[in-house]
Protein backbone atom coordinates (compact mmCIF):
# COMPACT_ATOMS: atom_id res chain seq x y z
CA UNK A 1 0.00 0.00 0.00
CA UNK A 2 1.22 3.57 -0.83
CA UNK A 3 1.14 6.23 1.90
CA UNK A 4 -1.77 8.78 2.01
CA UNK A 5 -1.85 11.54 0.31
CA UNK A 6 -3.50 14.76 1.65
CA UNK A 7 -5.93 16.77 -0.33
CA UNK A 8 -5.07 20.17 -1.35
CA UNK A 9 -8.14 21.89 -0.44
CA UNK A 10 -7.04 25.33 -2.32
CA UNK A 11 -7.52 23.76 -5.58
CA UNK A 12 -11.83 23.27 -4.70
CA UNK A 13 -15.00 25.21 -5.16
CA UNK A 14 -17.45 25.60 -2.30
CA UNK A 15 -21.15 26.00 -2.80
CA UNK A 16 -22.22 28.87 -0.48
CA UNK A 17 -25.39 26.40 0.27
CA UNK A 18 -26.50 25.32 4.02
CA UNK A 19 -27.22 22.13 3.88
CA UNK A 20 -28.00 20.17 7.85
CA UNK A 21 -26.38 16.97 8.79
CA UNK A 22 -29.75 15.48 9.49
CA UNK A 23 -30.45 16.20 5.02
CA UNK A 24 -26.81 15.26 4.38
CA UNK A 25 -27.23 11.74 5.49
CA UNK A 26 -30.91 10.95 5.47
CA UNK A 27 -30.43 8.63 2.15
CA UNK A 28 -27.35 6.72 3.85
CA UNK A 29 -29.05 3.85 6.09
CA UNK A 30 -28.38 3.71 9.34
CA UNK A 31 -25.41 1.31 10.85
CA UNK A 32 -26.39 -1.01 13.16
CA UNK A 33 -23.77 -2.23 15.77
CA UNK A 34 -24.46 -6.26 16.53
CA UNK A 35 -25.43 -7.17 19.96
CA UNK A 36 -22.33 -8.93 20.56
CA UNK A 37 -20.02 -6.29 19.27
CA UNK A 38 -16.86 -6.18 21.27
CA UNK A 39 -15.97 -2.46 22.26
CA UNK A 40 -12.56 -1.87 23.54
CA UNK A 41 -11.33 1.17 25.45
CA UNK A 42 -8.13 2.24 23.69
CA UNK A 43 -7.15 5.38 25.51
CA UNK A 44 -8.41 7.47 28.68
CA UNK A 45 -7.57 10.70 28.90
CA UNK A 46 -8.55 13.29 31.03
CA UNK A 47 -10.11 16.55 29.63
CA UNK A 48 -9.85 19.27 32.84
CA UNK A 49 -11.44 22.23 30.74
CA UNK A 50 -15.14 20.29 30.46
CA UNK A 51 -14.54 18.35 33.21
CA UNK A 52 -14.55 14.80 32.00
CA UNK A 53 -12.48 11.57 30.54
CA UNK A 54 -12.24 10.64 26.93
CA UNK A 55 -12.44 7.71 26.09
CA UNK A 56 -11.36 6.23 23.02
CA UNK A 57 -12.98 3.33 21.83
CA UNK A 58 -12.93 1.16 18.51
CA UNK A 59 -14.95 -2.11 18.31
CA UNK B 1 -7.32 7.25 16.98
CA UNK B 2 -8.70 9.43 13.71
CA UNK B 3 -6.19 9.97 11.23
CA UNK B 4 -6.65 10.09 7.73
CA UNK B 5 -8.11 6.83 6.16
CA UNK B 6 -9.66 5.88 9.15
CA UNK B 7 -13.27 4.78 9.14
CA UNK B 8 -15.39 6.19 11.70
CA UNK B 9 -18.76 5.34 13.00
CA UNK B 10 -20.27 8.37 14.19
CA UNK B 11 -22.60 7.33 17.33
CA UNK B 12 -25.78 8.45 18.03
CA UNK B 13 -25.54 11.64 16.33
CA UNK B 14 -28.26 14.53 16.81
CA UNK B 15 -29.41 17.34 14.88
CA UNK B 16 -31.75 19.97 16.32
CA UNK B 17 -32.35 17.57 19.23
CA UNK B 18 -33.81 14.74 16.54
CA UNK B 19 -31.39 11.50 16.48
CA UNK B 20 -30.05 10.60 13.02
CA UNK B 21 -28.77 7.39 14.13
CA UNK B 22 -25.16 6.03 13.55
CA UNK B 23 -23.56 6.39 10.29
CA UNK B 24 -19.70 5.35 9.05
CA UNK B 25 -17.57 8.21 8.21
CA UNK B 26 -14.06 8.34 6.35
CA UNK B 27 -11.89 10.77 7.90
CA UNK B 28 -10.90 12.59 4.66
CA UNK B 29 -8.50 15.56 6.56
CA UNK B 30 -7.40 14.79 10.16
CA UNK B 31 -5.87 18.74 10.90
CA UNK B 32 -7.61 21.23 13.12
CA UNK B 33 -8.88 24.27 11.50
CA UNK B 34 -11.95 26.75 10.94
CA UNK B 35 -14.10 27.10 8.07
CA UNK B 36 -15.67 29.85 6.83
CA UNK B 37 -14.30 32.33 9.70
CA UNK B 38 -16.04 30.85 11.83
CA UNK B 39 -16.72 27.25 12.34
CA UNK B 40 -13.61 25.43 14.43
CA UNK B 41 -13.08 21.52 13.34
CA UNK B 42 -10.74 18.93 14.15
CA UNK B 43 -11.51 16.65 11.22
CA UNK B 44 -13.30 16.38 8.31
CA UNK B 45 -15.26 13.53 7.01
CA UNK B 46 -17.03 11.78 3.90
CA UNK B 47 -20.05 9.84 4.46
CA UNK B 48 -20.37 6.08 3.33
CA UNK B 49 -23.24 4.97 2.12
CA UNK B 50 -23.96 1.01 2.06
CA UNK B 51 -25.05 -0.28 -1.02
CA UNK B 52 -27.37 -3.43 -0.32
CA UNK B 53 -29.31 -4.12 -3.16
CA UNK B 54 -28.63 -3.86 -6.86
CA UNK B 55 -31.15 -1.65 -7.47
CA UNK B 56 -29.20 0.96 -4.79
CA UNK B 57 -26.13 0.26 -6.19
CA UNK B 58 -27.26 0.98 -9.38
CA UNK B 59 -28.95 4.32 -8.13
CA UNK B 60 -25.73 5.55 -5.91
CA UNK B 61 -23.65 4.81 -9.45
CA UNK B 62 -25.83 7.20 -11.25
CA UNK B 63 -24.93 10.40 -8.60
CA UNK B 64 -21.75 12.19 -9.86
CA UNK B 65 -20.40 12.79 -6.20
CA UNK B 66 -20.14 9.20 -5.40
CA UNK B 67 -17.14 7.10 -5.74
CA UNK B 68 -17.21 3.30 -4.86
CA UNK B 69 -15.66 0.98 -2.05
CA UNK B 70 -15.61 -2.74 -2.55
CA UNK B 71 -16.04 -4.60 0.76
CA UNK B 72 -11.77 -5.22 -0.25
CA UNK B 73 -11.49 -1.58 -0.09
CA UNK B 74 -11.78 -1.52 3.76
CA UNK B 75 -10.18 -3.58 6.16
CA UNK B 76 -12.25 -3.84 9.25
CA UNK B 77 -11.14 -4.41 12.86
CA UNK B 78 -12.96 -7.30 14.12
CA UNK B 79 -14.11 -9.89 11.85
CA UNK B 80 -16.94 -10.43 13.80
CA UNK B 81 -17.81 -7.36 14.40
CA UNK B 82 -17.62 -6.24 10.70
CA UNK B 83 -20.47 -4.72 8.92
CA UNK B 84 -18.43 -4.58 5.96
CA UNK B 85 -21.23 -4.06 2.85
CA UNK B 86 -20.14 -2.42 -0.90
CA UNK B 87 -20.70 1.10 -0.95
CA UNK B 88 -20.13 4.18 -2.11
CA UNK B 89 -18.42 7.24 -0.11
CA UNK B 90 -20.52 10.85 -1.26
CA UNK B 91 -16.90 12.26 -1.83
CA UNK B 92 -18.56 15.96 -2.81
CA UNK B 93 -20.27 16.74 0.79
CA UNK B 94 -17.52 17.09 3.28
CA UNK B 95 -18.53 17.00 6.50
CA UNK B 96 -16.64 19.27 9.56
CA UNK B 97 -16.58 17.99 12.91
CA UNK B 98 -15.52 19.16 16.57
CA UNK B 99 -14.59 15.63 18.63
CA UNK B 100 -16.11 17.43 21.71
CA UNK B 101 -19.25 17.41 19.86
CA UNK B 102 -19.62 13.39 18.47
CA UNK B 103 -19.51 10.33 20.18
CA UNK B 104 -17.36 8.25 18.00
CA UNK B 105 -15.82 4.72 17.52
CA UNK B 106 -12.84 3.59 14.80
CA UNK B 107 -14.08 0.68 12.94
CA UNK B 108 -11.41 -0.29 10.61
CA UNK B 109 -9.28 1.52 8.02
CA UNK B 110 -9.37 2.72 3.95
CA UNK B 111 -6.81 1.01 2.06
CA UNK B 112 -4.49 3.71 1.25
CA UNK B 113 -4.33 3.58 -2.60
CA UNK B 114 -7.95 3.61 -2.48
CA UNK B 115 -7.98 6.67 -0.52
CA UNK B 116 -5.83 8.19 -2.48
CA UNK B 117 -7.82 7.46 -5.70
CA UNK B 118 -10.76 9.33 -3.87
CA UNK B 119 -8.68 12.62 -3.70
CA UNK B 120 -7.99 12.47 -7.20
CA UNK B 121 -11.62 12.07 -8.02
CA UNK B 122 -12.45 14.89 -5.69
CA UNK B 123 -10.25 17.17 -7.63
CA UNK B 124 -11.17 16.22 -10.63
CA UNK B 125 -14.85 16.53 -9.64
CA UNK B 126 -13.93 20.14 -8.86
CA UNK B 127 -11.84 20.54 -12.23
CA UNK B 128 -15.20 19.44 -13.87
CA UNK B 129 -17.07 22.30 -11.91
CA UNK B 130 -18.74 20.94 -9.41
CA UNK B 131 -19.00 22.18 -5.82
CA UNK B 132 -18.13 20.63 -2.81
CA UNK B 133 -21.10 20.98 0.05
CA UNK B 134 -20.13 21.97 3.89
CA UNK B 135 -22.12 19.95 6.55
CA UNK B 136 -21.41 22.48 9.26
CA UNK B 137 -23.48 21.62 12.41
CA UNK B 138 -20.84 19.16 14.14
CA UNK B 139 -18.18 21.70 13.85
CA UNK B 140 -18.04 24.65 16.62
CA UNK B 141 -19.35 28.20 15.51
CA UNK B 142 -17.11 30.85 17.47
CA UNK B 143 -18.89 33.01 19.26
CA UNK B 144 -17.59 36.75 18.28
CA UNK B 145 -16.94 39.22 21.05
CA UNK B 146 -19.48 42.08 20.88
CA UNK B 147 -17.69 44.14 23.29
CA UNK B 148 -14.62 44.86 21.36
CA UNK B 149 -14.05 48.57 21.19
CA UNK B 150 -12.86 49.79 17.83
Amino acid sequence: MSEYRRLNFDKLNFSDDIISYEEAVKKSPVLQVPQDAIVKISTAEKDYENKCVKLEISY
Amino acid sequence: MCKIGDILLIYNATNRRKPVGMHPFIVLDDVSGIVRGMFAYNFIGLLLTSANTDEKKEKLKQIEGNFPISTDDKIMNNDKNKDNRYSYVEADQFFYFDKSKIKYIHIGTLNSDIYNLIVEFIEELSDNGVTIKQILDKATKIELNEDIDI
